[in-house]
């Protein structure tokens, strides 16, 4: 060895033993010449023990034989295989451990002799990270894949470079198909390609704010449209350059059919609100007005302007207030109340009172709290004036039928004492003539006389028939109280009344005891008391009153009396007040005093008649009362 | 048709349910000479009805069965021309005041005088005597007129009309002369004694009472 060979050789000596990575030299045999410093390491073998070895101690099976085959083939062929950068190979430490190591192999010549030099490296540890990668990446793709959302990468030509699961469910397609795809072309509907890729080229081109939302529709494998709400991100390296995108996709197609079905039914629901015949309103949990629509505002008389923001209360009739409000305070309470109505009056804004049903619930939120309440108001003005209307009809139907039983009985009267009355007085007529006439049959005269003494009994029959009838017609007695019949009948002598410029005045001692009387009859005897005063009222033409009073003479007794200012009874007729046909009236038939007197007999009491002092007449009658019969 | 008799004396029909008020009236009658027929009821009554006969209806306004007002309704339904004078009670002017207007003569309410019940009913028989004299010859006239020709007919409407011969003929298209020949048959036919006799006649056709 020369000098120049001997310092060359040891340079190279101190190269290979300054190696990092294992240096190994072998012959075209696979025979181990060199084997640096590093190797020994990394094989757990010293340099004397491998010089001269077969390369095939450092592998494991299988690698050891198809190594043979290598170099068999490299022997005949001439041909190395194995020459070239970076080829990843399992080594064989002396221990027997394997590890994952990268062979570089090169080829040199020296006398006509090839040698094989390879350079290798350890990658045990880089293996690991890696490996901790792969599994990070794969965590991370179970991440993207459980994403409720589509998470899309592209790169900066719009290039897919990740799509989870999720996407591909929305799309249709497999990962496979859609990696390294141009997304605009594959997913966008072409009618918006273009303004897509418009908008991702500023994205790209950082003109854009990275940062934003959109809602688009993308096309599925299937040709089916889905509108999605995107979030994007511009997606930068380590320069911070832009080297991409990152979106992530919620597809909201359903849910924004649902919405739009909702604000459907929820502007259907307005409409029928607005425009429902009944009024609606809503109120906030003070009584506040929050919406009301249209049938409301014309109930009231109002405009919305008019009512909303003011206190419902306001618009209730001042006797109803409280009900309303304790009725509108129960449905704020705590528990659950069910919805309640109830009927009451209303003022309008023009100031004309209603009756309305109110009905009233409360909506919940979802923690059950009462948030705001709904109420319905059907108006029925008209029901209660046609049922006012009915029971004043009814009332005065009743009022007619009373005076009518008293009237009528005396037109019945009338008429069966009228008819005799007229047999006799034609007869006598007759008779008269025929006797002027002068040829008169004495039979026939005696006949006649005969005939019209039996029509005056049959007059007097008719009276003593009806006074039986009075006596008789007490069975339907019941414990009445007097001041509230008088009242009742008071109440329905003012119809007749109203015309006439009369007064009455009640004098009713308060808490008397009952009477057992037919109510009907004594009603008619208080009635005509009352009307026998209207008329003899009337006659004199004068500013009339009539004083009504109820008192206690005794504990056992009541008595009603009915006075006037009116002209008392005439000294002639004084005698004959209650006897039958005794009337200083024109029109009167003379029976009403009779008969009321017969009712007061008849219930154990008594009619009586004086004149006032100071003018007018004054009748009253007694009557047991019932604490004196038990 | 059934010719009037005017020679048959008027009769007071009494129709009241009350037997001892019909036999004082019927003597009531009997002593101012008038004849008077009675009737418990209207049915009674109506089955015993002759529309010839003249006379007035005294009649009870409230009876059981069949009322005097519907009796009265009934008459009117035949075109019955018997005046009706209703007795009426006590409290029944209302009803009195109803049957007036559905055409009675008059009412009078019991107990009455004689003299003003009997005044009500000869004015009645008067009314009724004169509606019946009208009606005769209301009934003669028609028959006068129902023995014209059509044709004579017509020159009746247009002579009552008051046209000329001169217009008559011209409407008619028939010389003058033809038009005298008509007008002296229907004046003679319709027994006319002047052409304002003739014109009356007709007038009394076209407005009856």
């Amino acid at each position: 060895m020369t000098d120049e060979e001997n310092r060359s050789h040891s340079s190279f000596q101190a190269l290979l033993d300054a190696a990092v990575d294992a240096i190994i030299v072998a012959n075209a045999k696979g025979n181990i010449e060199t084997f640096n410093r590093a190797a020994e390491l990394m094989f757990g073998y010293s340099e004397a023990e491998v010089i001269g070895q077969n390369l095939k101690v450092l592998m494991p099976e299988p690698y050891a034989r198809e190594h043979d085959r290598y170099m068999d083939n490299y022997q005949s062929t001439g041909v190395p295989r194995i020459i070239g950068l970076g080829r990843e190979v399992t080594g064989r430490h002396k221990s027997g451990r394997v590890f994952p190591a990268e062979l570089s192999v090169g080829k040199a010549t020296t006398d006509d002799k090839p040698h094989f030099v390879g350079i290798i490296r350890d990658i045990s540890e880089r293996k690991s990270i890696e490996k901790a990668l792969l599994v990070e990446r794969d965590r991370a793709q179970n991440y993207l894949d459980l994403a409720d959302v589509i998470l899309l990468g592209l790169d900066t030509s719009g290039r897919v470079t990740l799509i989870n699961r999720r996407g591909c469910e929305v799309l249709g397609y497999q990962e496979s198909e859609l990696l390294g795809k141009d997304w605009i072309n594959t997913c966008i509907p072409a009618n918006k390609r273009e303004s897509a890729r418009r908008q991702f080229d500023q994205m790209i081109g950082g003109t854009k704010s990275w940062h934003q939302m959109s809602e688009a529709y993308v096309l599925n494998r299937f040709g089916a449209r889905r509108l999605i709400a995107w979030r994007n991100a511009v997606l930068r390296d380590s320069q911070g350059k832009i080297s991409g995108t990152l979106s992530s996709g919620d597809d909201v197609t359903v849910k924004r059919q649902t919405e739009n079905q909702l604000r459907l039914r929820e502007e259907e629901l307005n409409l029928i609100f607005e425009n429902a015949p009944l009024g609606t309103m809503t109120l906030d949990l003070t009584g506040r007005l929050l919406t009301l629509n249209n049938a409301l505002c014309n109930l009231l008389s109002a405009t919305q302007d008019e009512l909303v923001g003011y206190s419902f209360i306001e618009a209730v009739h001042k006797e109803d207030q409280d009900a309303v409000q304790s009725l509108l305070e129960g449905l704020t309470g705590e528990i659950y109340p069910p919805a309640t109505s109830m009927r009451c009056r209303m003022v309008t804004r023009t100031g004309e009172t209603i009756h309305v049903e109110l009905s009233a619930g409360a909506v919940h939120d979802q923690s059950e709290r009462p948030e705001f309440l709904i109420v319905q108001i059907q108006d029925f003005t008209d029901r209660v004036r046609s049922e006012d209307e009915a029971a004043e009809l009814r009332e005065r139907l009743t009022h007619v039928a009373r005076l009518s039983t008293l009237g009528e009985m005396a037109a019945g009267i009338a008429h069966e004492i009228n008819q005799p009355l007229t047999a006799i007085s034609t007869y006598a007529q007759a008779g008269k003539r025929f006797l002027a006439q002068n040829h008169v049959d004495v039979d026939d005269l005696s006949e006649t006389l005969e005939l019209m003494d039996r029509q005056a009994q049959r007059a007097a029959e008719v009276i003593r028939g009806l006074r039986r009838l009075v006596r008789q017609k007490t069975t339907h007695r019941e414990h009445l109280d007097c001041n509230q019949l008088i009242r009742d009948v008071v109440k329905l002598a003012e119809t007749d009344i109203k015309s006439d410029n009369t007064h009455i005045d009640l004098q009713l001692t308060p808490d008397l005891p009952n009477v057992a009387a037919d109510s009907v009859q004594l009603q008619q005897v208080i009635l005509n008391l009352i009307r026998n005063a209207l008329e003899a009222i009337h006659d004199v033409g004068k500013k009339g009153n009539i004083l009504i009073r109820t008192d206690m003479p005794s504990p056992d007794w009541i008595k009603i009396t009915v006075q006037d200012n009116g002209p008392g009874v005439s000294e002639e007729m004084l005698v004959n007040v209650f006897s039958p046909f005794r009337t200083s009236k024109e029109a009167g038939m003379g029976l009403g005093l009779s008969i009321s007197r017969s009712i007061a007999n008849a219930h154990g009491g008594e009619l009586k008649f004086e004149n006032n002092s100071g003018g007018g007449a004054c009748f009253y009658f007694t009557l047991p009362s019932v604490a004196s019969r038990d | 048709m059934k010719k009037d008799n005017p020679a048959d004396k008027p009769t007071v029909f009494i129709v009241d349910d009350d037997e001892p008020v019909r036999d004082s009236l019927k003597m009531l009658m009997r002593s101012v000479g008038l004849s008077a027929e009675t009737f418990s009821g209207a049915a009674e009554f109506l089955e015993a009805y002759d529309p010839d006969r003249p006379g007035c209806l005294v009649l009870d306004i409230r009876m059981p069965g069949m009322s005097g007002m519907e009796l009265q309704e009934k008459l009117n339904e035949v075109h019955a021309i018997l005046p009706i004078i209703f007795i009426t009670g006590h409290g029944d002017v209302p009803m009195a005041v109803k049957a007036i207007q559905y055409g009675a003569a008059d009412f009078i309410q019991k107990p009455f005088r004689d003299q003003d019940l009997l005044d009500r009913i000869n004015k009645a028989i008067e009314q009724d005597a004169s509606n019946r004299a009208q009606l005769l010859e209301t009934r003669d006239i028609e028959e006068r007129l129902s023995n014209l020709t059509p044709r004579e007919k017509e020159v009746l409407e247009l002579i009552v009309d008051g046209r000329p011969n001169k217009v008559i003929a011209a409407d008619l298209e028939v010389s003058q002369r033809t038009v005298e020949i008509h007008r002296a048959r229907v004046m003679d036919k319709m027994r006319a004694s002047s052409l304002a006799h003739l014109v009356r006649m007709v007038m009394r056709l076209r407005n009856p009472g």
